[in-house]
């Protein structure tokens, strides 16, 4: 393989890696706020100081609010914050388990470096956004296990056994398919109480996503598995005696490898999606634990999308998150598939 | 009697189908709310409230509430809406028309965009503007419509060209011109993802055909190229767009959902996410059985007009 078709994978891996790490490259905690640098616009990075002299290293100004009513904010170029790697501030876990206190870069306080602005409550976009993929990556990942977990055996047996089973597990693929996915999601997490914590709504969601992703897995593969079962080598080792259930597993199941590793890239981003909107409805990971849904939330104002465009940067990080599974999805078709259509 | 055989019979058993699937889904419904640890009933408390009197407050287990529901819904009450203390089917009466508007034009929207584009990309395959147009669609594909419609709003508070949401100013001008002024942005938001889905299909549909021999035949008559790639190749590539069109009823709508909630638009996507927050439960139920039926009239629509247009395809029953 080369670089460039190792490319996408590389890309994914890294954004999987980032989001463990988000603690160690966010120079704030999450919940962190500065009420004096409420919807502070992005910090400038400085090369050049007042009089004139160049610098290697970066430094930032401290932001002081000049017009609290209009919400402006002026640079107090008299202390210079260089940007430091390494700094020690305020205390996380690392990947959920090691206790750390330094971070990747930081000014030293009361420096502030918003690399992507504050919130109204003064809290660090960059970094919520950061601890934010978490959840919607881990949440994506959950998903789509489940829903092949469940698809792929489904459709196998349907496809293999026929008759009654296939007759009746195919009925409740038709039914799961015409669900209206959202508003059904909708309609059960409106029946937990709205103060839910954020676990246990997180795991009905991610039980919902996967209980309503499996049908159109299983319809794919049944039909796969319709064509295979007539091939010769099922045949040949039914002949030698082989079980219904070892030439399912041993001999059917890796013909549907391509498909089940492409559909998987690619119904991913679905499911990052529907996490979005949940949590920009309010009904999925609700505050103070930072979702890009609730963060889009925020910017939900006409005032906000005036005047504090950063607001909107979580759609950037879903976005590349998107990019990524797709580009990943299409590199897989490509793998599997090299005569397929370039698209 | 042809025609009877053709789209009738087809029609009845799907209509059968569709029925049980909503009663399947009412049951559904009842039964993940009670599996989630909430009763139905619970939502119903509200102090000072004494209506519902349709949906019974009292203690029945979800499969007993499920069959009373469809019981009453086969008679055409849907309970009351507990925050506007109106028939549920009247609430929904007058949100699915604005849904309907916001999906046919971003449906239209979309085909009059990707069918030329579609077409163009398969015929210059390879082309610049072929592997342009490739880039668009990868890209829009990956733009979340949660997203694109934050952006769209964006531009119009800065810009001021469009209304900040909803579907009529109510004060200045009202009427068709008001309501279409409205409806541009939403739809804007939703023909851009719509167009990169159907623009794949067209390419890859054009690309079969292409390959045809009717058509090089038609080529060495020297008739004229648009003639040939509209007149003689399209049609036999759009089968699987029409079933395509069918399917993005499910797209659209929760699609929709979201650029309904950002952008006000009082359709059936923000009446049912607006039910669920103020835990309007009769509401919510009303809004997810209605589109679970737009979703399958969008397939059966799709389905019967396949029909119409290529008798080739017969009627399967299964």
């Amino acid at each position: 393989m080369t670089i460039r078709a190792r490319a996408p994978y590389i890309v994914l891996a890294a954004l999987y890696l980032l989001s463990g790490l988000a603690g160690f490259l966010s120079p704030y905690r999450y919940q962190e706020q500065d009420r004096n640098h409420f919807y502070a616009p992005p910090t400038k990075l400085h090369f050049q100081d007042t009089a004139g002299r160049w610098h290697l290293r970066p430094f930032v100004y401290r932001m002081v609010l000049s017009d609290p009513l209009e919400v402006r904010y002026q640079e107090d170029p008299s202390v210079a914050y260089p940007v430091k790697f390494f700094v020690a501030g305020s205390s996380y876990r690392l990947l959920g388990l090691f206790p750390m206190r330094h971070h990747l870069f930081g000014v030293d306080a009361p420096g502030r470096i918003f690399l992507l602005g504050s919130d109204q409550l003064g809290r660090d976009v960059f970094s919520r956004s950061a601890y934010a993929s978490q959840v919607s990556l881990a949440l994506a990942l959950a998903a789509v296990l489940l829903s092949f977990g469940i698809g792929l055996p489904v459709g196998c047996v349907a496809g293999y056994y026929g008759g009654k089973t296939d007759t009746l597990l195919m009925w409740l693929a038709d039914l799961v398919l015409a669900i209206p996915g959202l508003y059904f999601i909708l309609a059960v997490r409106g029946a937990l109480p709205l103060d839910t914590p954020t676990l246990p709504a997180l795991a009905l969601l991610i039980l919902i996503l996967g209980l309503l992703g499996w049908a159109p897995v299983a319809r794919v593969v049944r039909a796969s598995t319709l064509s295979l079962k007539e091939r010769e080598f099922v045949l040949a080792s039914r002949a030698s005696g082989g079980s219904s259930a070892g030439i399912l597993i041993r001999h059917i199941a890796p013909h549907l490898a391509s498909f089940t590793f492409t559909q998987a890239a690619l119904t991913a981003p679905f499911y990052v999606l529907a996490e979005v909107t949940l949590s920009y409805l309010g009904l999925g990971v609700s505050e103070p634990l930072p979702s890009w849904g609730n963060m889009l939330t925020e910017a939900h104002n006409p005032v906000v999308l005036q005047r504090f465009w950063w607001m909107l940067s979580p759609g950037l990080f879903l976005f590349l998150t998107v990019v990524a599974w797709n580009w990943v999805g299409n590199a897989l078709r490509d793998f599997f598939d090299p005569h397929s259509e370039p698209l | 009697m042809e025609v009877a055989r053709r789209l009738l019979r087809p029609a009845l058993l799907r209509l059968a189908s569709s029925l049980l699937i909503v009663v399947a889904i009412v049951f559904l419904c009842h039964g993940m709310v009670s599996l989630a640890g909430g009763r139905f009933g619970d939502t119903w408390e509200r102090p000072g409230w004494t209506g519902g009197a349709t949906l019974g407050r009292e203690e029945l287990p979800w499969y007993a509430q499920s069959a009373r529901w469809v019981g009453l819904a086969a008679r055409g009450d849907l309970g009351d809406s507990l925050t506007y203390r109106r028939p549920v089917t009247e609430l929904l009466a007058a949100a699915i028309p604005h849904s309907l508007a916001l999906a046919l034009a971003a449906i239209l929207g979309a085909l009059a965009l990707s069918i030329p584009l579609g077409i163009l990309s398969a015929v210059k395959r390879g082309s610049y503007s072929d592997r342009l147009l490739a880039a668009a669609v990868f890209v829009q594909l990956s733009v979340p419509t949660l997203f694109l419609a934050l952006v769209a709003l964006m531009v119009a508070a800065r810009t001021g060209w469009f209304p900040l949401g909803g579907a009529g100013s109510g004060a200045g001008g009202s009427g068709l011109g008001d309501y279409l002024r409205h409806l541009f942005l939403p739809t804007l938001v939703l023909t851009a993802r719509l167009t990169a889905i159907y623009l794949r299909q067209v390419r890859a549909s054009m690309l079969d055909v292409l390959r045809e021999d009717y058509l090089r035949t038609a080529l060495a008559k020297g008739l004229p190229r648009m003639r040939i790639y509209f007149r003689h190749a399209f049609p036999n590539a759009s089968h699987a767009l029409i079933t395509l069109v069918g399917m993005s009823f499910a797209t659209v709508m929760s699609g929709a959902l979201a650029v309904e909630v950002v952008m006000s638009w009082p359709g059936l996507g923000r009446l049912t996410a607006e039910a669920v927050l103020s835990r309007d439960m009769p509401l919510a139920v009303g809004g997810v059985v209605a589109a679970t039926l737009a979703l399958l009239a969008g397939n059966a629509l799709a389905e019967a007009f396949l029909r119409v247009v290529d008798p080739r395809i017969q009627a399967e029953v299964r």
